[in-house]
């Protein structure tokens, strides 16, 4: 790694055509200098306003459609090997007045079997009492807690109040992790419990680590008992089930939040109320031309919330005809007819569509009992189809000039690079002038900051190796607490209330002639 | 009674709210300490009787059984058994390392391999409970791990370190089948700590 003073190596240039499919409002860089040229209203051109930039950090892009009145929708396509793979973009309308949010039903259900013990209930207890808060006067809501028993705070769903809300927090309150984990129960309770009238916008709510093993049976009996009520789900710890929790949210249109500690509730329980409170396109149906055999990711088409753009990725055998899109703009339908012949050429579109089919087959193959090794046959054959990067896949690059004449030894060189930025290089290698090789990742302090930005790795498996859960009980301190105290007592009783106890002593025999 | 009594004996011997006081509070302190006692005492009966119940299930695993539930509410079930034959010390270790399941017997930490294959394998387990024990381990001592295939893997102890638990600095992924046996540090400690004891151990053929 060289030191900044040395100045940057592997200088970057970057322009973007950026060519939305819709009319452009906000275009962000995050962390960089841009200038922008706007084209047309769909079209930019972008590029880096330093000339040489250096390659130290990630370069982040950011636009936004801009607001109109209606929703509207874009499509693109690509075609490899004679299937069409289309791209569909659907935005949603930005309303200048605020609409009358339409009226809630809210179940929450929460997981309070054994596996949840310690860390993980307190997390959940603070989620849930957060979203209470949230609830807005209108809505109604009721609690469900399962372990292998349930029970519920009302037995039907109550509207907000003050004093629903101050029952449902003390119950909350008094939530305690033991037992086993029995979810199906609470699971068909939360989808028919039909306290509220039908027009509410039904929303379940899950708080669970996933400690369960019928995950299929979950499944059928969300597919089967759903009705129009969408299911967000909220993975508790640091390692919940996430094959479970993202099927769920999906199968049920909604999304998965993950809170790994108790210091992220409240940023992540907000972000996952926003959408909660803003749906903006719900019941979104696709009518592809009839009898077009179609692929489509995500699968089912989740709701559009307010301020974000759905993306569809869709492999069809066809590409002709015309693709119907329709939902409902809170109580106004809304539809849109897309002729498929006339979807703009993009390059990219197949990749897309394999990168989500690539990561719903990972998903699929964390999952309990599953065959892993086909799975892994499907993950291959669809990643090296689209010259994807996979678990299973990479790329290599082969130069046919030879760079080492035949009979030369085998030379090592290290390549430096530039020092991330944010780092300070005295902090991570001392007060040394020379840049530092190899031997310098072996730095505890350089591995320390490399967890820290490896936030993305796997809970619990960063550089610095596998997190090791707790390794004591309390038990030996409370027995000596406990046998401390039980003496104190005894002391006390022997010579302070001595003369007391021969007092009642007496009396008792007193009483008895 | 009490003031039936001191009606009865005139106020010399009536309790004085000094008195009740003090009474009352070496009630509170005997209750507390009652109280405390026990729920150690709990924790450690927990211990062994579910190492019990769970060495009835890893019988029915050996016999093809899988996912067996020690008893009917359980959401965790055994997966290997683990034996130092020098200490004459023996745990059945269950799926996962939730604060619950460790109540039960040492756990396998989901994200790491099973032992025998490449990797290492981490089993976590109380310091003052099932790992009791590690305190005595020395390097060259032998553990052996039956798997509910019924085979049994002889690991011998290569190495042991005293770790933080969340710089481990130990990787689930290599060649060598190794696993590590984990517990917390210092054993005598009175209180749960960052520290962790690592046994490492390494399949020998």
């Amino acid at each position: 790694m060289l030191h900044p003073d040395a100045g940057p190596v592997n200088p970057v240039t970057l322009s973007v055509d950026l060519d939305a499919g819709f009319p452009l409002g906000d275009i962000m860089s995050s962390y960089h200098q841009i200038s922008i040229n706007h084209r047309d209203e769909r079209h930019a051109a972008l590029v880096l306003s330093e000339d040489t930039t250096p390659a130290n950090r990630d370069f982040e892009l950011v636009w936004r459609p801009k607001n109109g009145a209606a929703p509207s929708a874009a499509i693109f396509k690509e075609t490899i090997a004679g299937n069409p793979f289309f791209l569909l973009m659907i935005t949603p309308p930005s309303y200048e007045i605020e609409k009358k949010p339409t009226p809630r039903e809210i179940i929450f259900v929460i997981d309070t079997s054994g596996s949840m013990g310690g860390e993980s209930i307190r997390q959940a207890r603070d989620s849930l009492a957060m979203a209470l808060k949230r609830l807005q006067p209108g809505d109604a809501f009721n609690i469900i807690r399962f372990s292998d028993q349930t029970d519920q705070l009302f037995p039907a769903s109550q509207p907000v109040n003050a004093e629903t809300i101050g029952n449902a927090l003390h119950y909350v309150n008094a939530l305690d992790a033991s037992g086993g984990t029995m979810m199906l129960p609470a699971l068909k309770a939360a989808l028919t419990d039909h306290g509220a009238s039908q027009q509410y916008l039904r929303q379940v709510v899950f708080l669970t680590d996933g400690a369960i093993g019928n995950e299929q049976q979950l499944f059928d009996t969300i597919a089967a008992m759903r009705g129009d009520a969408r299911i967000f789900t909220v993975g508790i710890g640091s390692a919940p089930n996430s094959y479970f929790m993202s099927r769920a949210a999906e199968l049920g249109q909604g999304t998965f939040t993950h809170i790994g500690a108790v210091t992220e509730v409240a940023e992540r329980m907000n972000a996952m109320f926003e959408k909660l409170e803003s749906p903006a396109i719900t019941n979104l149906r696709l009518r592809w031309p009839d009898g077009a055999q179609v692929e489509t990711w995500p699968s089912p088409i989740p709701d559009l919330y307010k301020g974000e753009t759905l993306v569809v990725a869709a492999r069809a055998d066809r590409g002709e005809g015309t693709l119907q899109i329709s939902g409902a703009d809170g109580e106004t339908p809304w539809k849109v007819a897309l002729p498929l012949e006339g979807a703009a050429n993009r390059k990219g579109i197949s990749k897309l569509w394999a990168r989500k089919k690539i990561a719903s087959l990972e998903l699929s193959r964390a999952r309990a009992g599953a065959d892993r090794a086909a799975l892994d046959n499907n993950i291959l054959d669809v990643a090296l189809a689209h010259d994807l990067i996979s678990r299973l896949t990479s790329l290599v690059a082969v130069d046919v000039t030879p760079s080492r004449p035949g009979g030369e030894n085998i030379a090592r060189t290290d390549i430096p690079l530039n020092l991330p930025h944010g780092w300070d290089f005295e902090k991570v290698f001392g007060n040394e002038t020379k840049p530092r090789q190899r031997e310098a990742l072996a730095s505890p302090l350089l591995q320390a900051r490399v967890t820290e930005a490896d936030a993305t790795a796997p809970a619990g498996q960063g550089r610095s190796g596998v997190a090791l859960p707790q390794g004591a009980t309390l038990a030996d301190v409370k027995i000596m607490r406990g046998v401390l105290f039980l003496t104190l007592a005894f002391l006390i009783l022997i010579f302070t209330l001595r003369p007391q106890a021969a007092y009642w002593f007496a009396d008792v025999k007193r009483d008895a002639r | 009674m009490i003031p039936g009594a001191a009606r009865l004996n005139g106020a010399s011997l009536r309790p004085s709210p000094r008195r009740l006081a003090l009474i009352f509070c070496t009630l509170i302190l005997a209750l507390t300490g009652l109280f405390d006692s026990f729920g150690g005492a709990r924790i450690k009966a927990k211990a062994l009787v579910a190492q019990l119940l769970l060495e009835k299930a890893w019988e029915r695993t050996l016999d093809g059984e899988t996912q067996t539930k020690p008893w009917p509410w359980a959401d965790i079930w055994p997966v290997l058994k683990i034996e130092a034959p020098r200490l004459r010390q023996t745990a059945i270790a269950l799926s996962g390392v939730s604060g619950q399941a460790m109540a039960f017997g040492p756990g396998l930490m989901p994200q790491t391999p099973t032992p025998g294959e490449p990797g290492m394998s981490i089993i976590a387990a109380h310091r003052d409970t099932h790992f009791k024990f590690l305190k005595n381990i020395t390097i060259g001592d032998d553990i052996l791990v039956t798997k509910p295939d019924g085979n049994t893997l002889r690991f011998t102890i290569t190495e042991t370190r005293i770790v933080n638990a969340n710089q481990s600095g130990l990787y689930a992924d290599g060649e060598t089948p190794q696993i590590a046996l984990v517990t917390c540090w210092p054993f005598n400690a009175l209180t749960p700590g960052d520290e962790r004891f690592v046994a490492i151990a390494t399949l020998s053929h």
